[in-house]
């Protein structure tokens, strides 16, 4: 792994293959911290945007703080606008998932969005650490979107035993990373629990 | 606890029936640990969806476009960054184009000044022993060079006065011009004339100068001293002393060479026989005694030199012998 400052410090001279490595290191978290906010397909549209824009900048880009902090910020910026833009095409009061998205950037500073970061990649080891069994069934569960029928039936097991494996796994996760986030939960939970009721129900 | 976490993540799947979501809620609601454990469980669904396949694929298009993007911006700043190039090319070049331009020019009228200045240049006319010349000078005027003389002129009469330099003897006959005053200047003084026809005799060999007008009006200035002519008149100044006098002269008597003759009056032979000497280029050998003799007479410049000494011999007791461009005079005792 480069060292940020070296990647910097390449991309500033038009290196392509750098530049290249900035955005794998940066794009999913970056793309699922903005789909906390905006519809998955803006999300990514956003995340582009803000590499482009950092491509633009990259002769006079300084690193004040940390490239992360920078990207996120940027990304939270674009965010905002998007939910602005939204907001003027619809009513957002009628639009409580709007509403919900709104509240939850609010409340997302800029430090717990790099915390966010971290987060991610804490739940990337974390994965590697389940069992097989219980790593087989959340990945065709979560990762590639399948059904609790679907995988009952592609692993020949029964469905309770697919809802099983995946609440094992949440289990594990949470204790892998229960000692990770309660701050940033506390502060998020108060208010997205009004909203959360409006949207669900 | 194993219950709960089935309802929620069904609830976070969107699987949950409406009973079920009315369960999770209340169980959040029921203490702020669960809420805790709720939102926990909510982050770690979201976030597990980083190894989707859904995520992956979308993060190549993206990658896809951006790159495209970028590429497009380089080959854009690449053109800029050419035609910047181009552009100042052309600003240097103009600007070297400029200054070669003007040195160039600078240049080539520097020269022609210099030429002008130059070419405004002196010609030498030189009368030698035995010859008269007749020269038109540029501004018309018509001048007669004596036998052993020269006249430097300008070729060109460009400053306000038309400047020439005699040496010896020469007839003028001037063209008029108000504006740019004729100077003849000797080695001992100036004459300054409009337009006129006058003579001037200075051969060093003289100790007098003598400046003789025939027609209109000339200032002689010699040293501090200046003397205005009129027709007819003649300046004599002493090269030594500078004295001037002016006097009546016989326009005939000095302006006769002209037409190849030499009119003479109680000259003494000293003076005779320079002219002799000049005019046909021999070398005269006598006594000194035998200068202050003075003869009148008239020499012609046609007839052989015998003719001369025959007269003198006749007139006087002298006898002649002419050898290689050389005339022996002795007095007969």
């Amino acid at each position: 792994m480069l060292d940020e400052n070296e990647l910097v410090r390449r991309i500033s001279d038009s290196d392509h293959e750098a530049f290249k490595e900035l955005f794998l290191r940066y794009y999913r978290p970056l793309a699922l911290y903005a789909r906390k906010f905006v519809l998955p397909e803006s999300a990514g549209d956003l995340v582009q945007e803000c590499f482009f824009q950092f491509w633009l900048n990259r002769k006079s880009f300084i690193v004040h703080t940390s490239l992360k902090a920078y990207l996120f910020a940027m990304l939270r910026h674009r965010c905002y606008h998007e939910l602005k833009k939204k907001a003027a095409l619809q009513h957002y009061e009628n639009d409580t998932l709007q509403r919900l998205r709104y509240e939850e950037w609010r409340y997302f500073e800029t430090e717990e969005s790099i915390f966010y970061f971290d987060l991610i990649e804490k739940t990337k080891k974390s994965f590697d650490k389940l069992p097989p069994k219980c790593r087989e069934v959340f990945d065709l569960s979560r990762q590639r979107g399948l059904s609790n029928k679907d995988i009952a039936e592609n692993l020949q097991i029964s469905q309770k035993m697919v809802e099983k494996q995946i609440t094992k796994a949440l289990k594990i996760f949470r204790n892998e990373l229960s000692d990770f986030l309660p701050l940033l939960i506390f502060c998020v939970s108060q208010l997205l629990l009004v909203v959360i009721r409006k949207v669900f129900f | 606890m194993d219950n709960v976490d089935l309802l929620i993540s069904r609830f976070l799947g969107g699987k949950s029936s409406a009973a079920e979501r009315e369960d999770v809620l209340k169980w959040i609601n029921k203490c702020p640990e669960n809420r805790k454990s709720f939102f926990l469980t909510k982050e770690i669904w979201e976030a597990s969806s980083i190894c989707s396949s859904e995520i992956i694929s979308e993060e190549t298009k993206q990658w896809q476009t951006l790159a495209w993007r970028i590429d497009g911006l380089l080959q854009k700043e690449k053109i800029i960054r050419r035609r910047i190039l181009v552009k100042q090319f052309f600003r240097i070049a103009s600007i070297v184009l400029i200054a070669l331009i003007t040195g160039w020019s600078g240049h080539s009228l520097y020269l022609r000044i210099k030429s002008k200045t130059t070419n405004v240049g002196y010609e030498m006319v030189i009368a030698s022993k035995g010859q008269v010349k007749e020269i038109f000078l540029a501004d018309g005027t018509h001048v007669w060079l004596n036998s052993d003389s020269q006249l430097k002129f300008p070729t060109e009469f460009t400053s306000k006065n038309r400047e020439i330099t005699l040496e010896g003897e020469a007839y003028f006959e001037v063209k008029k011009n108000e504006k740019s005053p004729f100077i003849v200047t000797t080695r001992t003084h100036k004459v300054k004339v409009l337009g006129t026809k006058f003579n001037i005799c200075e051969y060093p060999e003289d100790k007098i100068i003598e400046t003789t007008l025939s027609e209109g009006k000339v200032k002689v200035l010699a040293g501090d001293k200046i003397v205005d002519l009129l027709p007819g008149m003649q300046s004599r100044i002493n090269t030594e002393t500078l004295d001037v006098r002016v006097g009546q002269a016989d326009l005939d008597v000095h302006t006769a060479w002209i037409d190849g003759r030499y009119e003479f009056r109680d000259k003494p032979l000293e003076k005779i026989l320079s002219i002799v000497e000049r005019w046909y280029d021999v070398k005269v050998v006598y006594p000194a005694e035998m200068k202050q003799m003075c003869f009148s007479g008239v020499i012609k410049r046609h007839k052989p030199v015998n003719h001369l000494l025959d007269v003198i011999s006749a007139l006087q007791p002298i006898e002649y012998s002419i050898s290689d461009s050389e005339i022996i005079l002795k007095k007969i005792r």
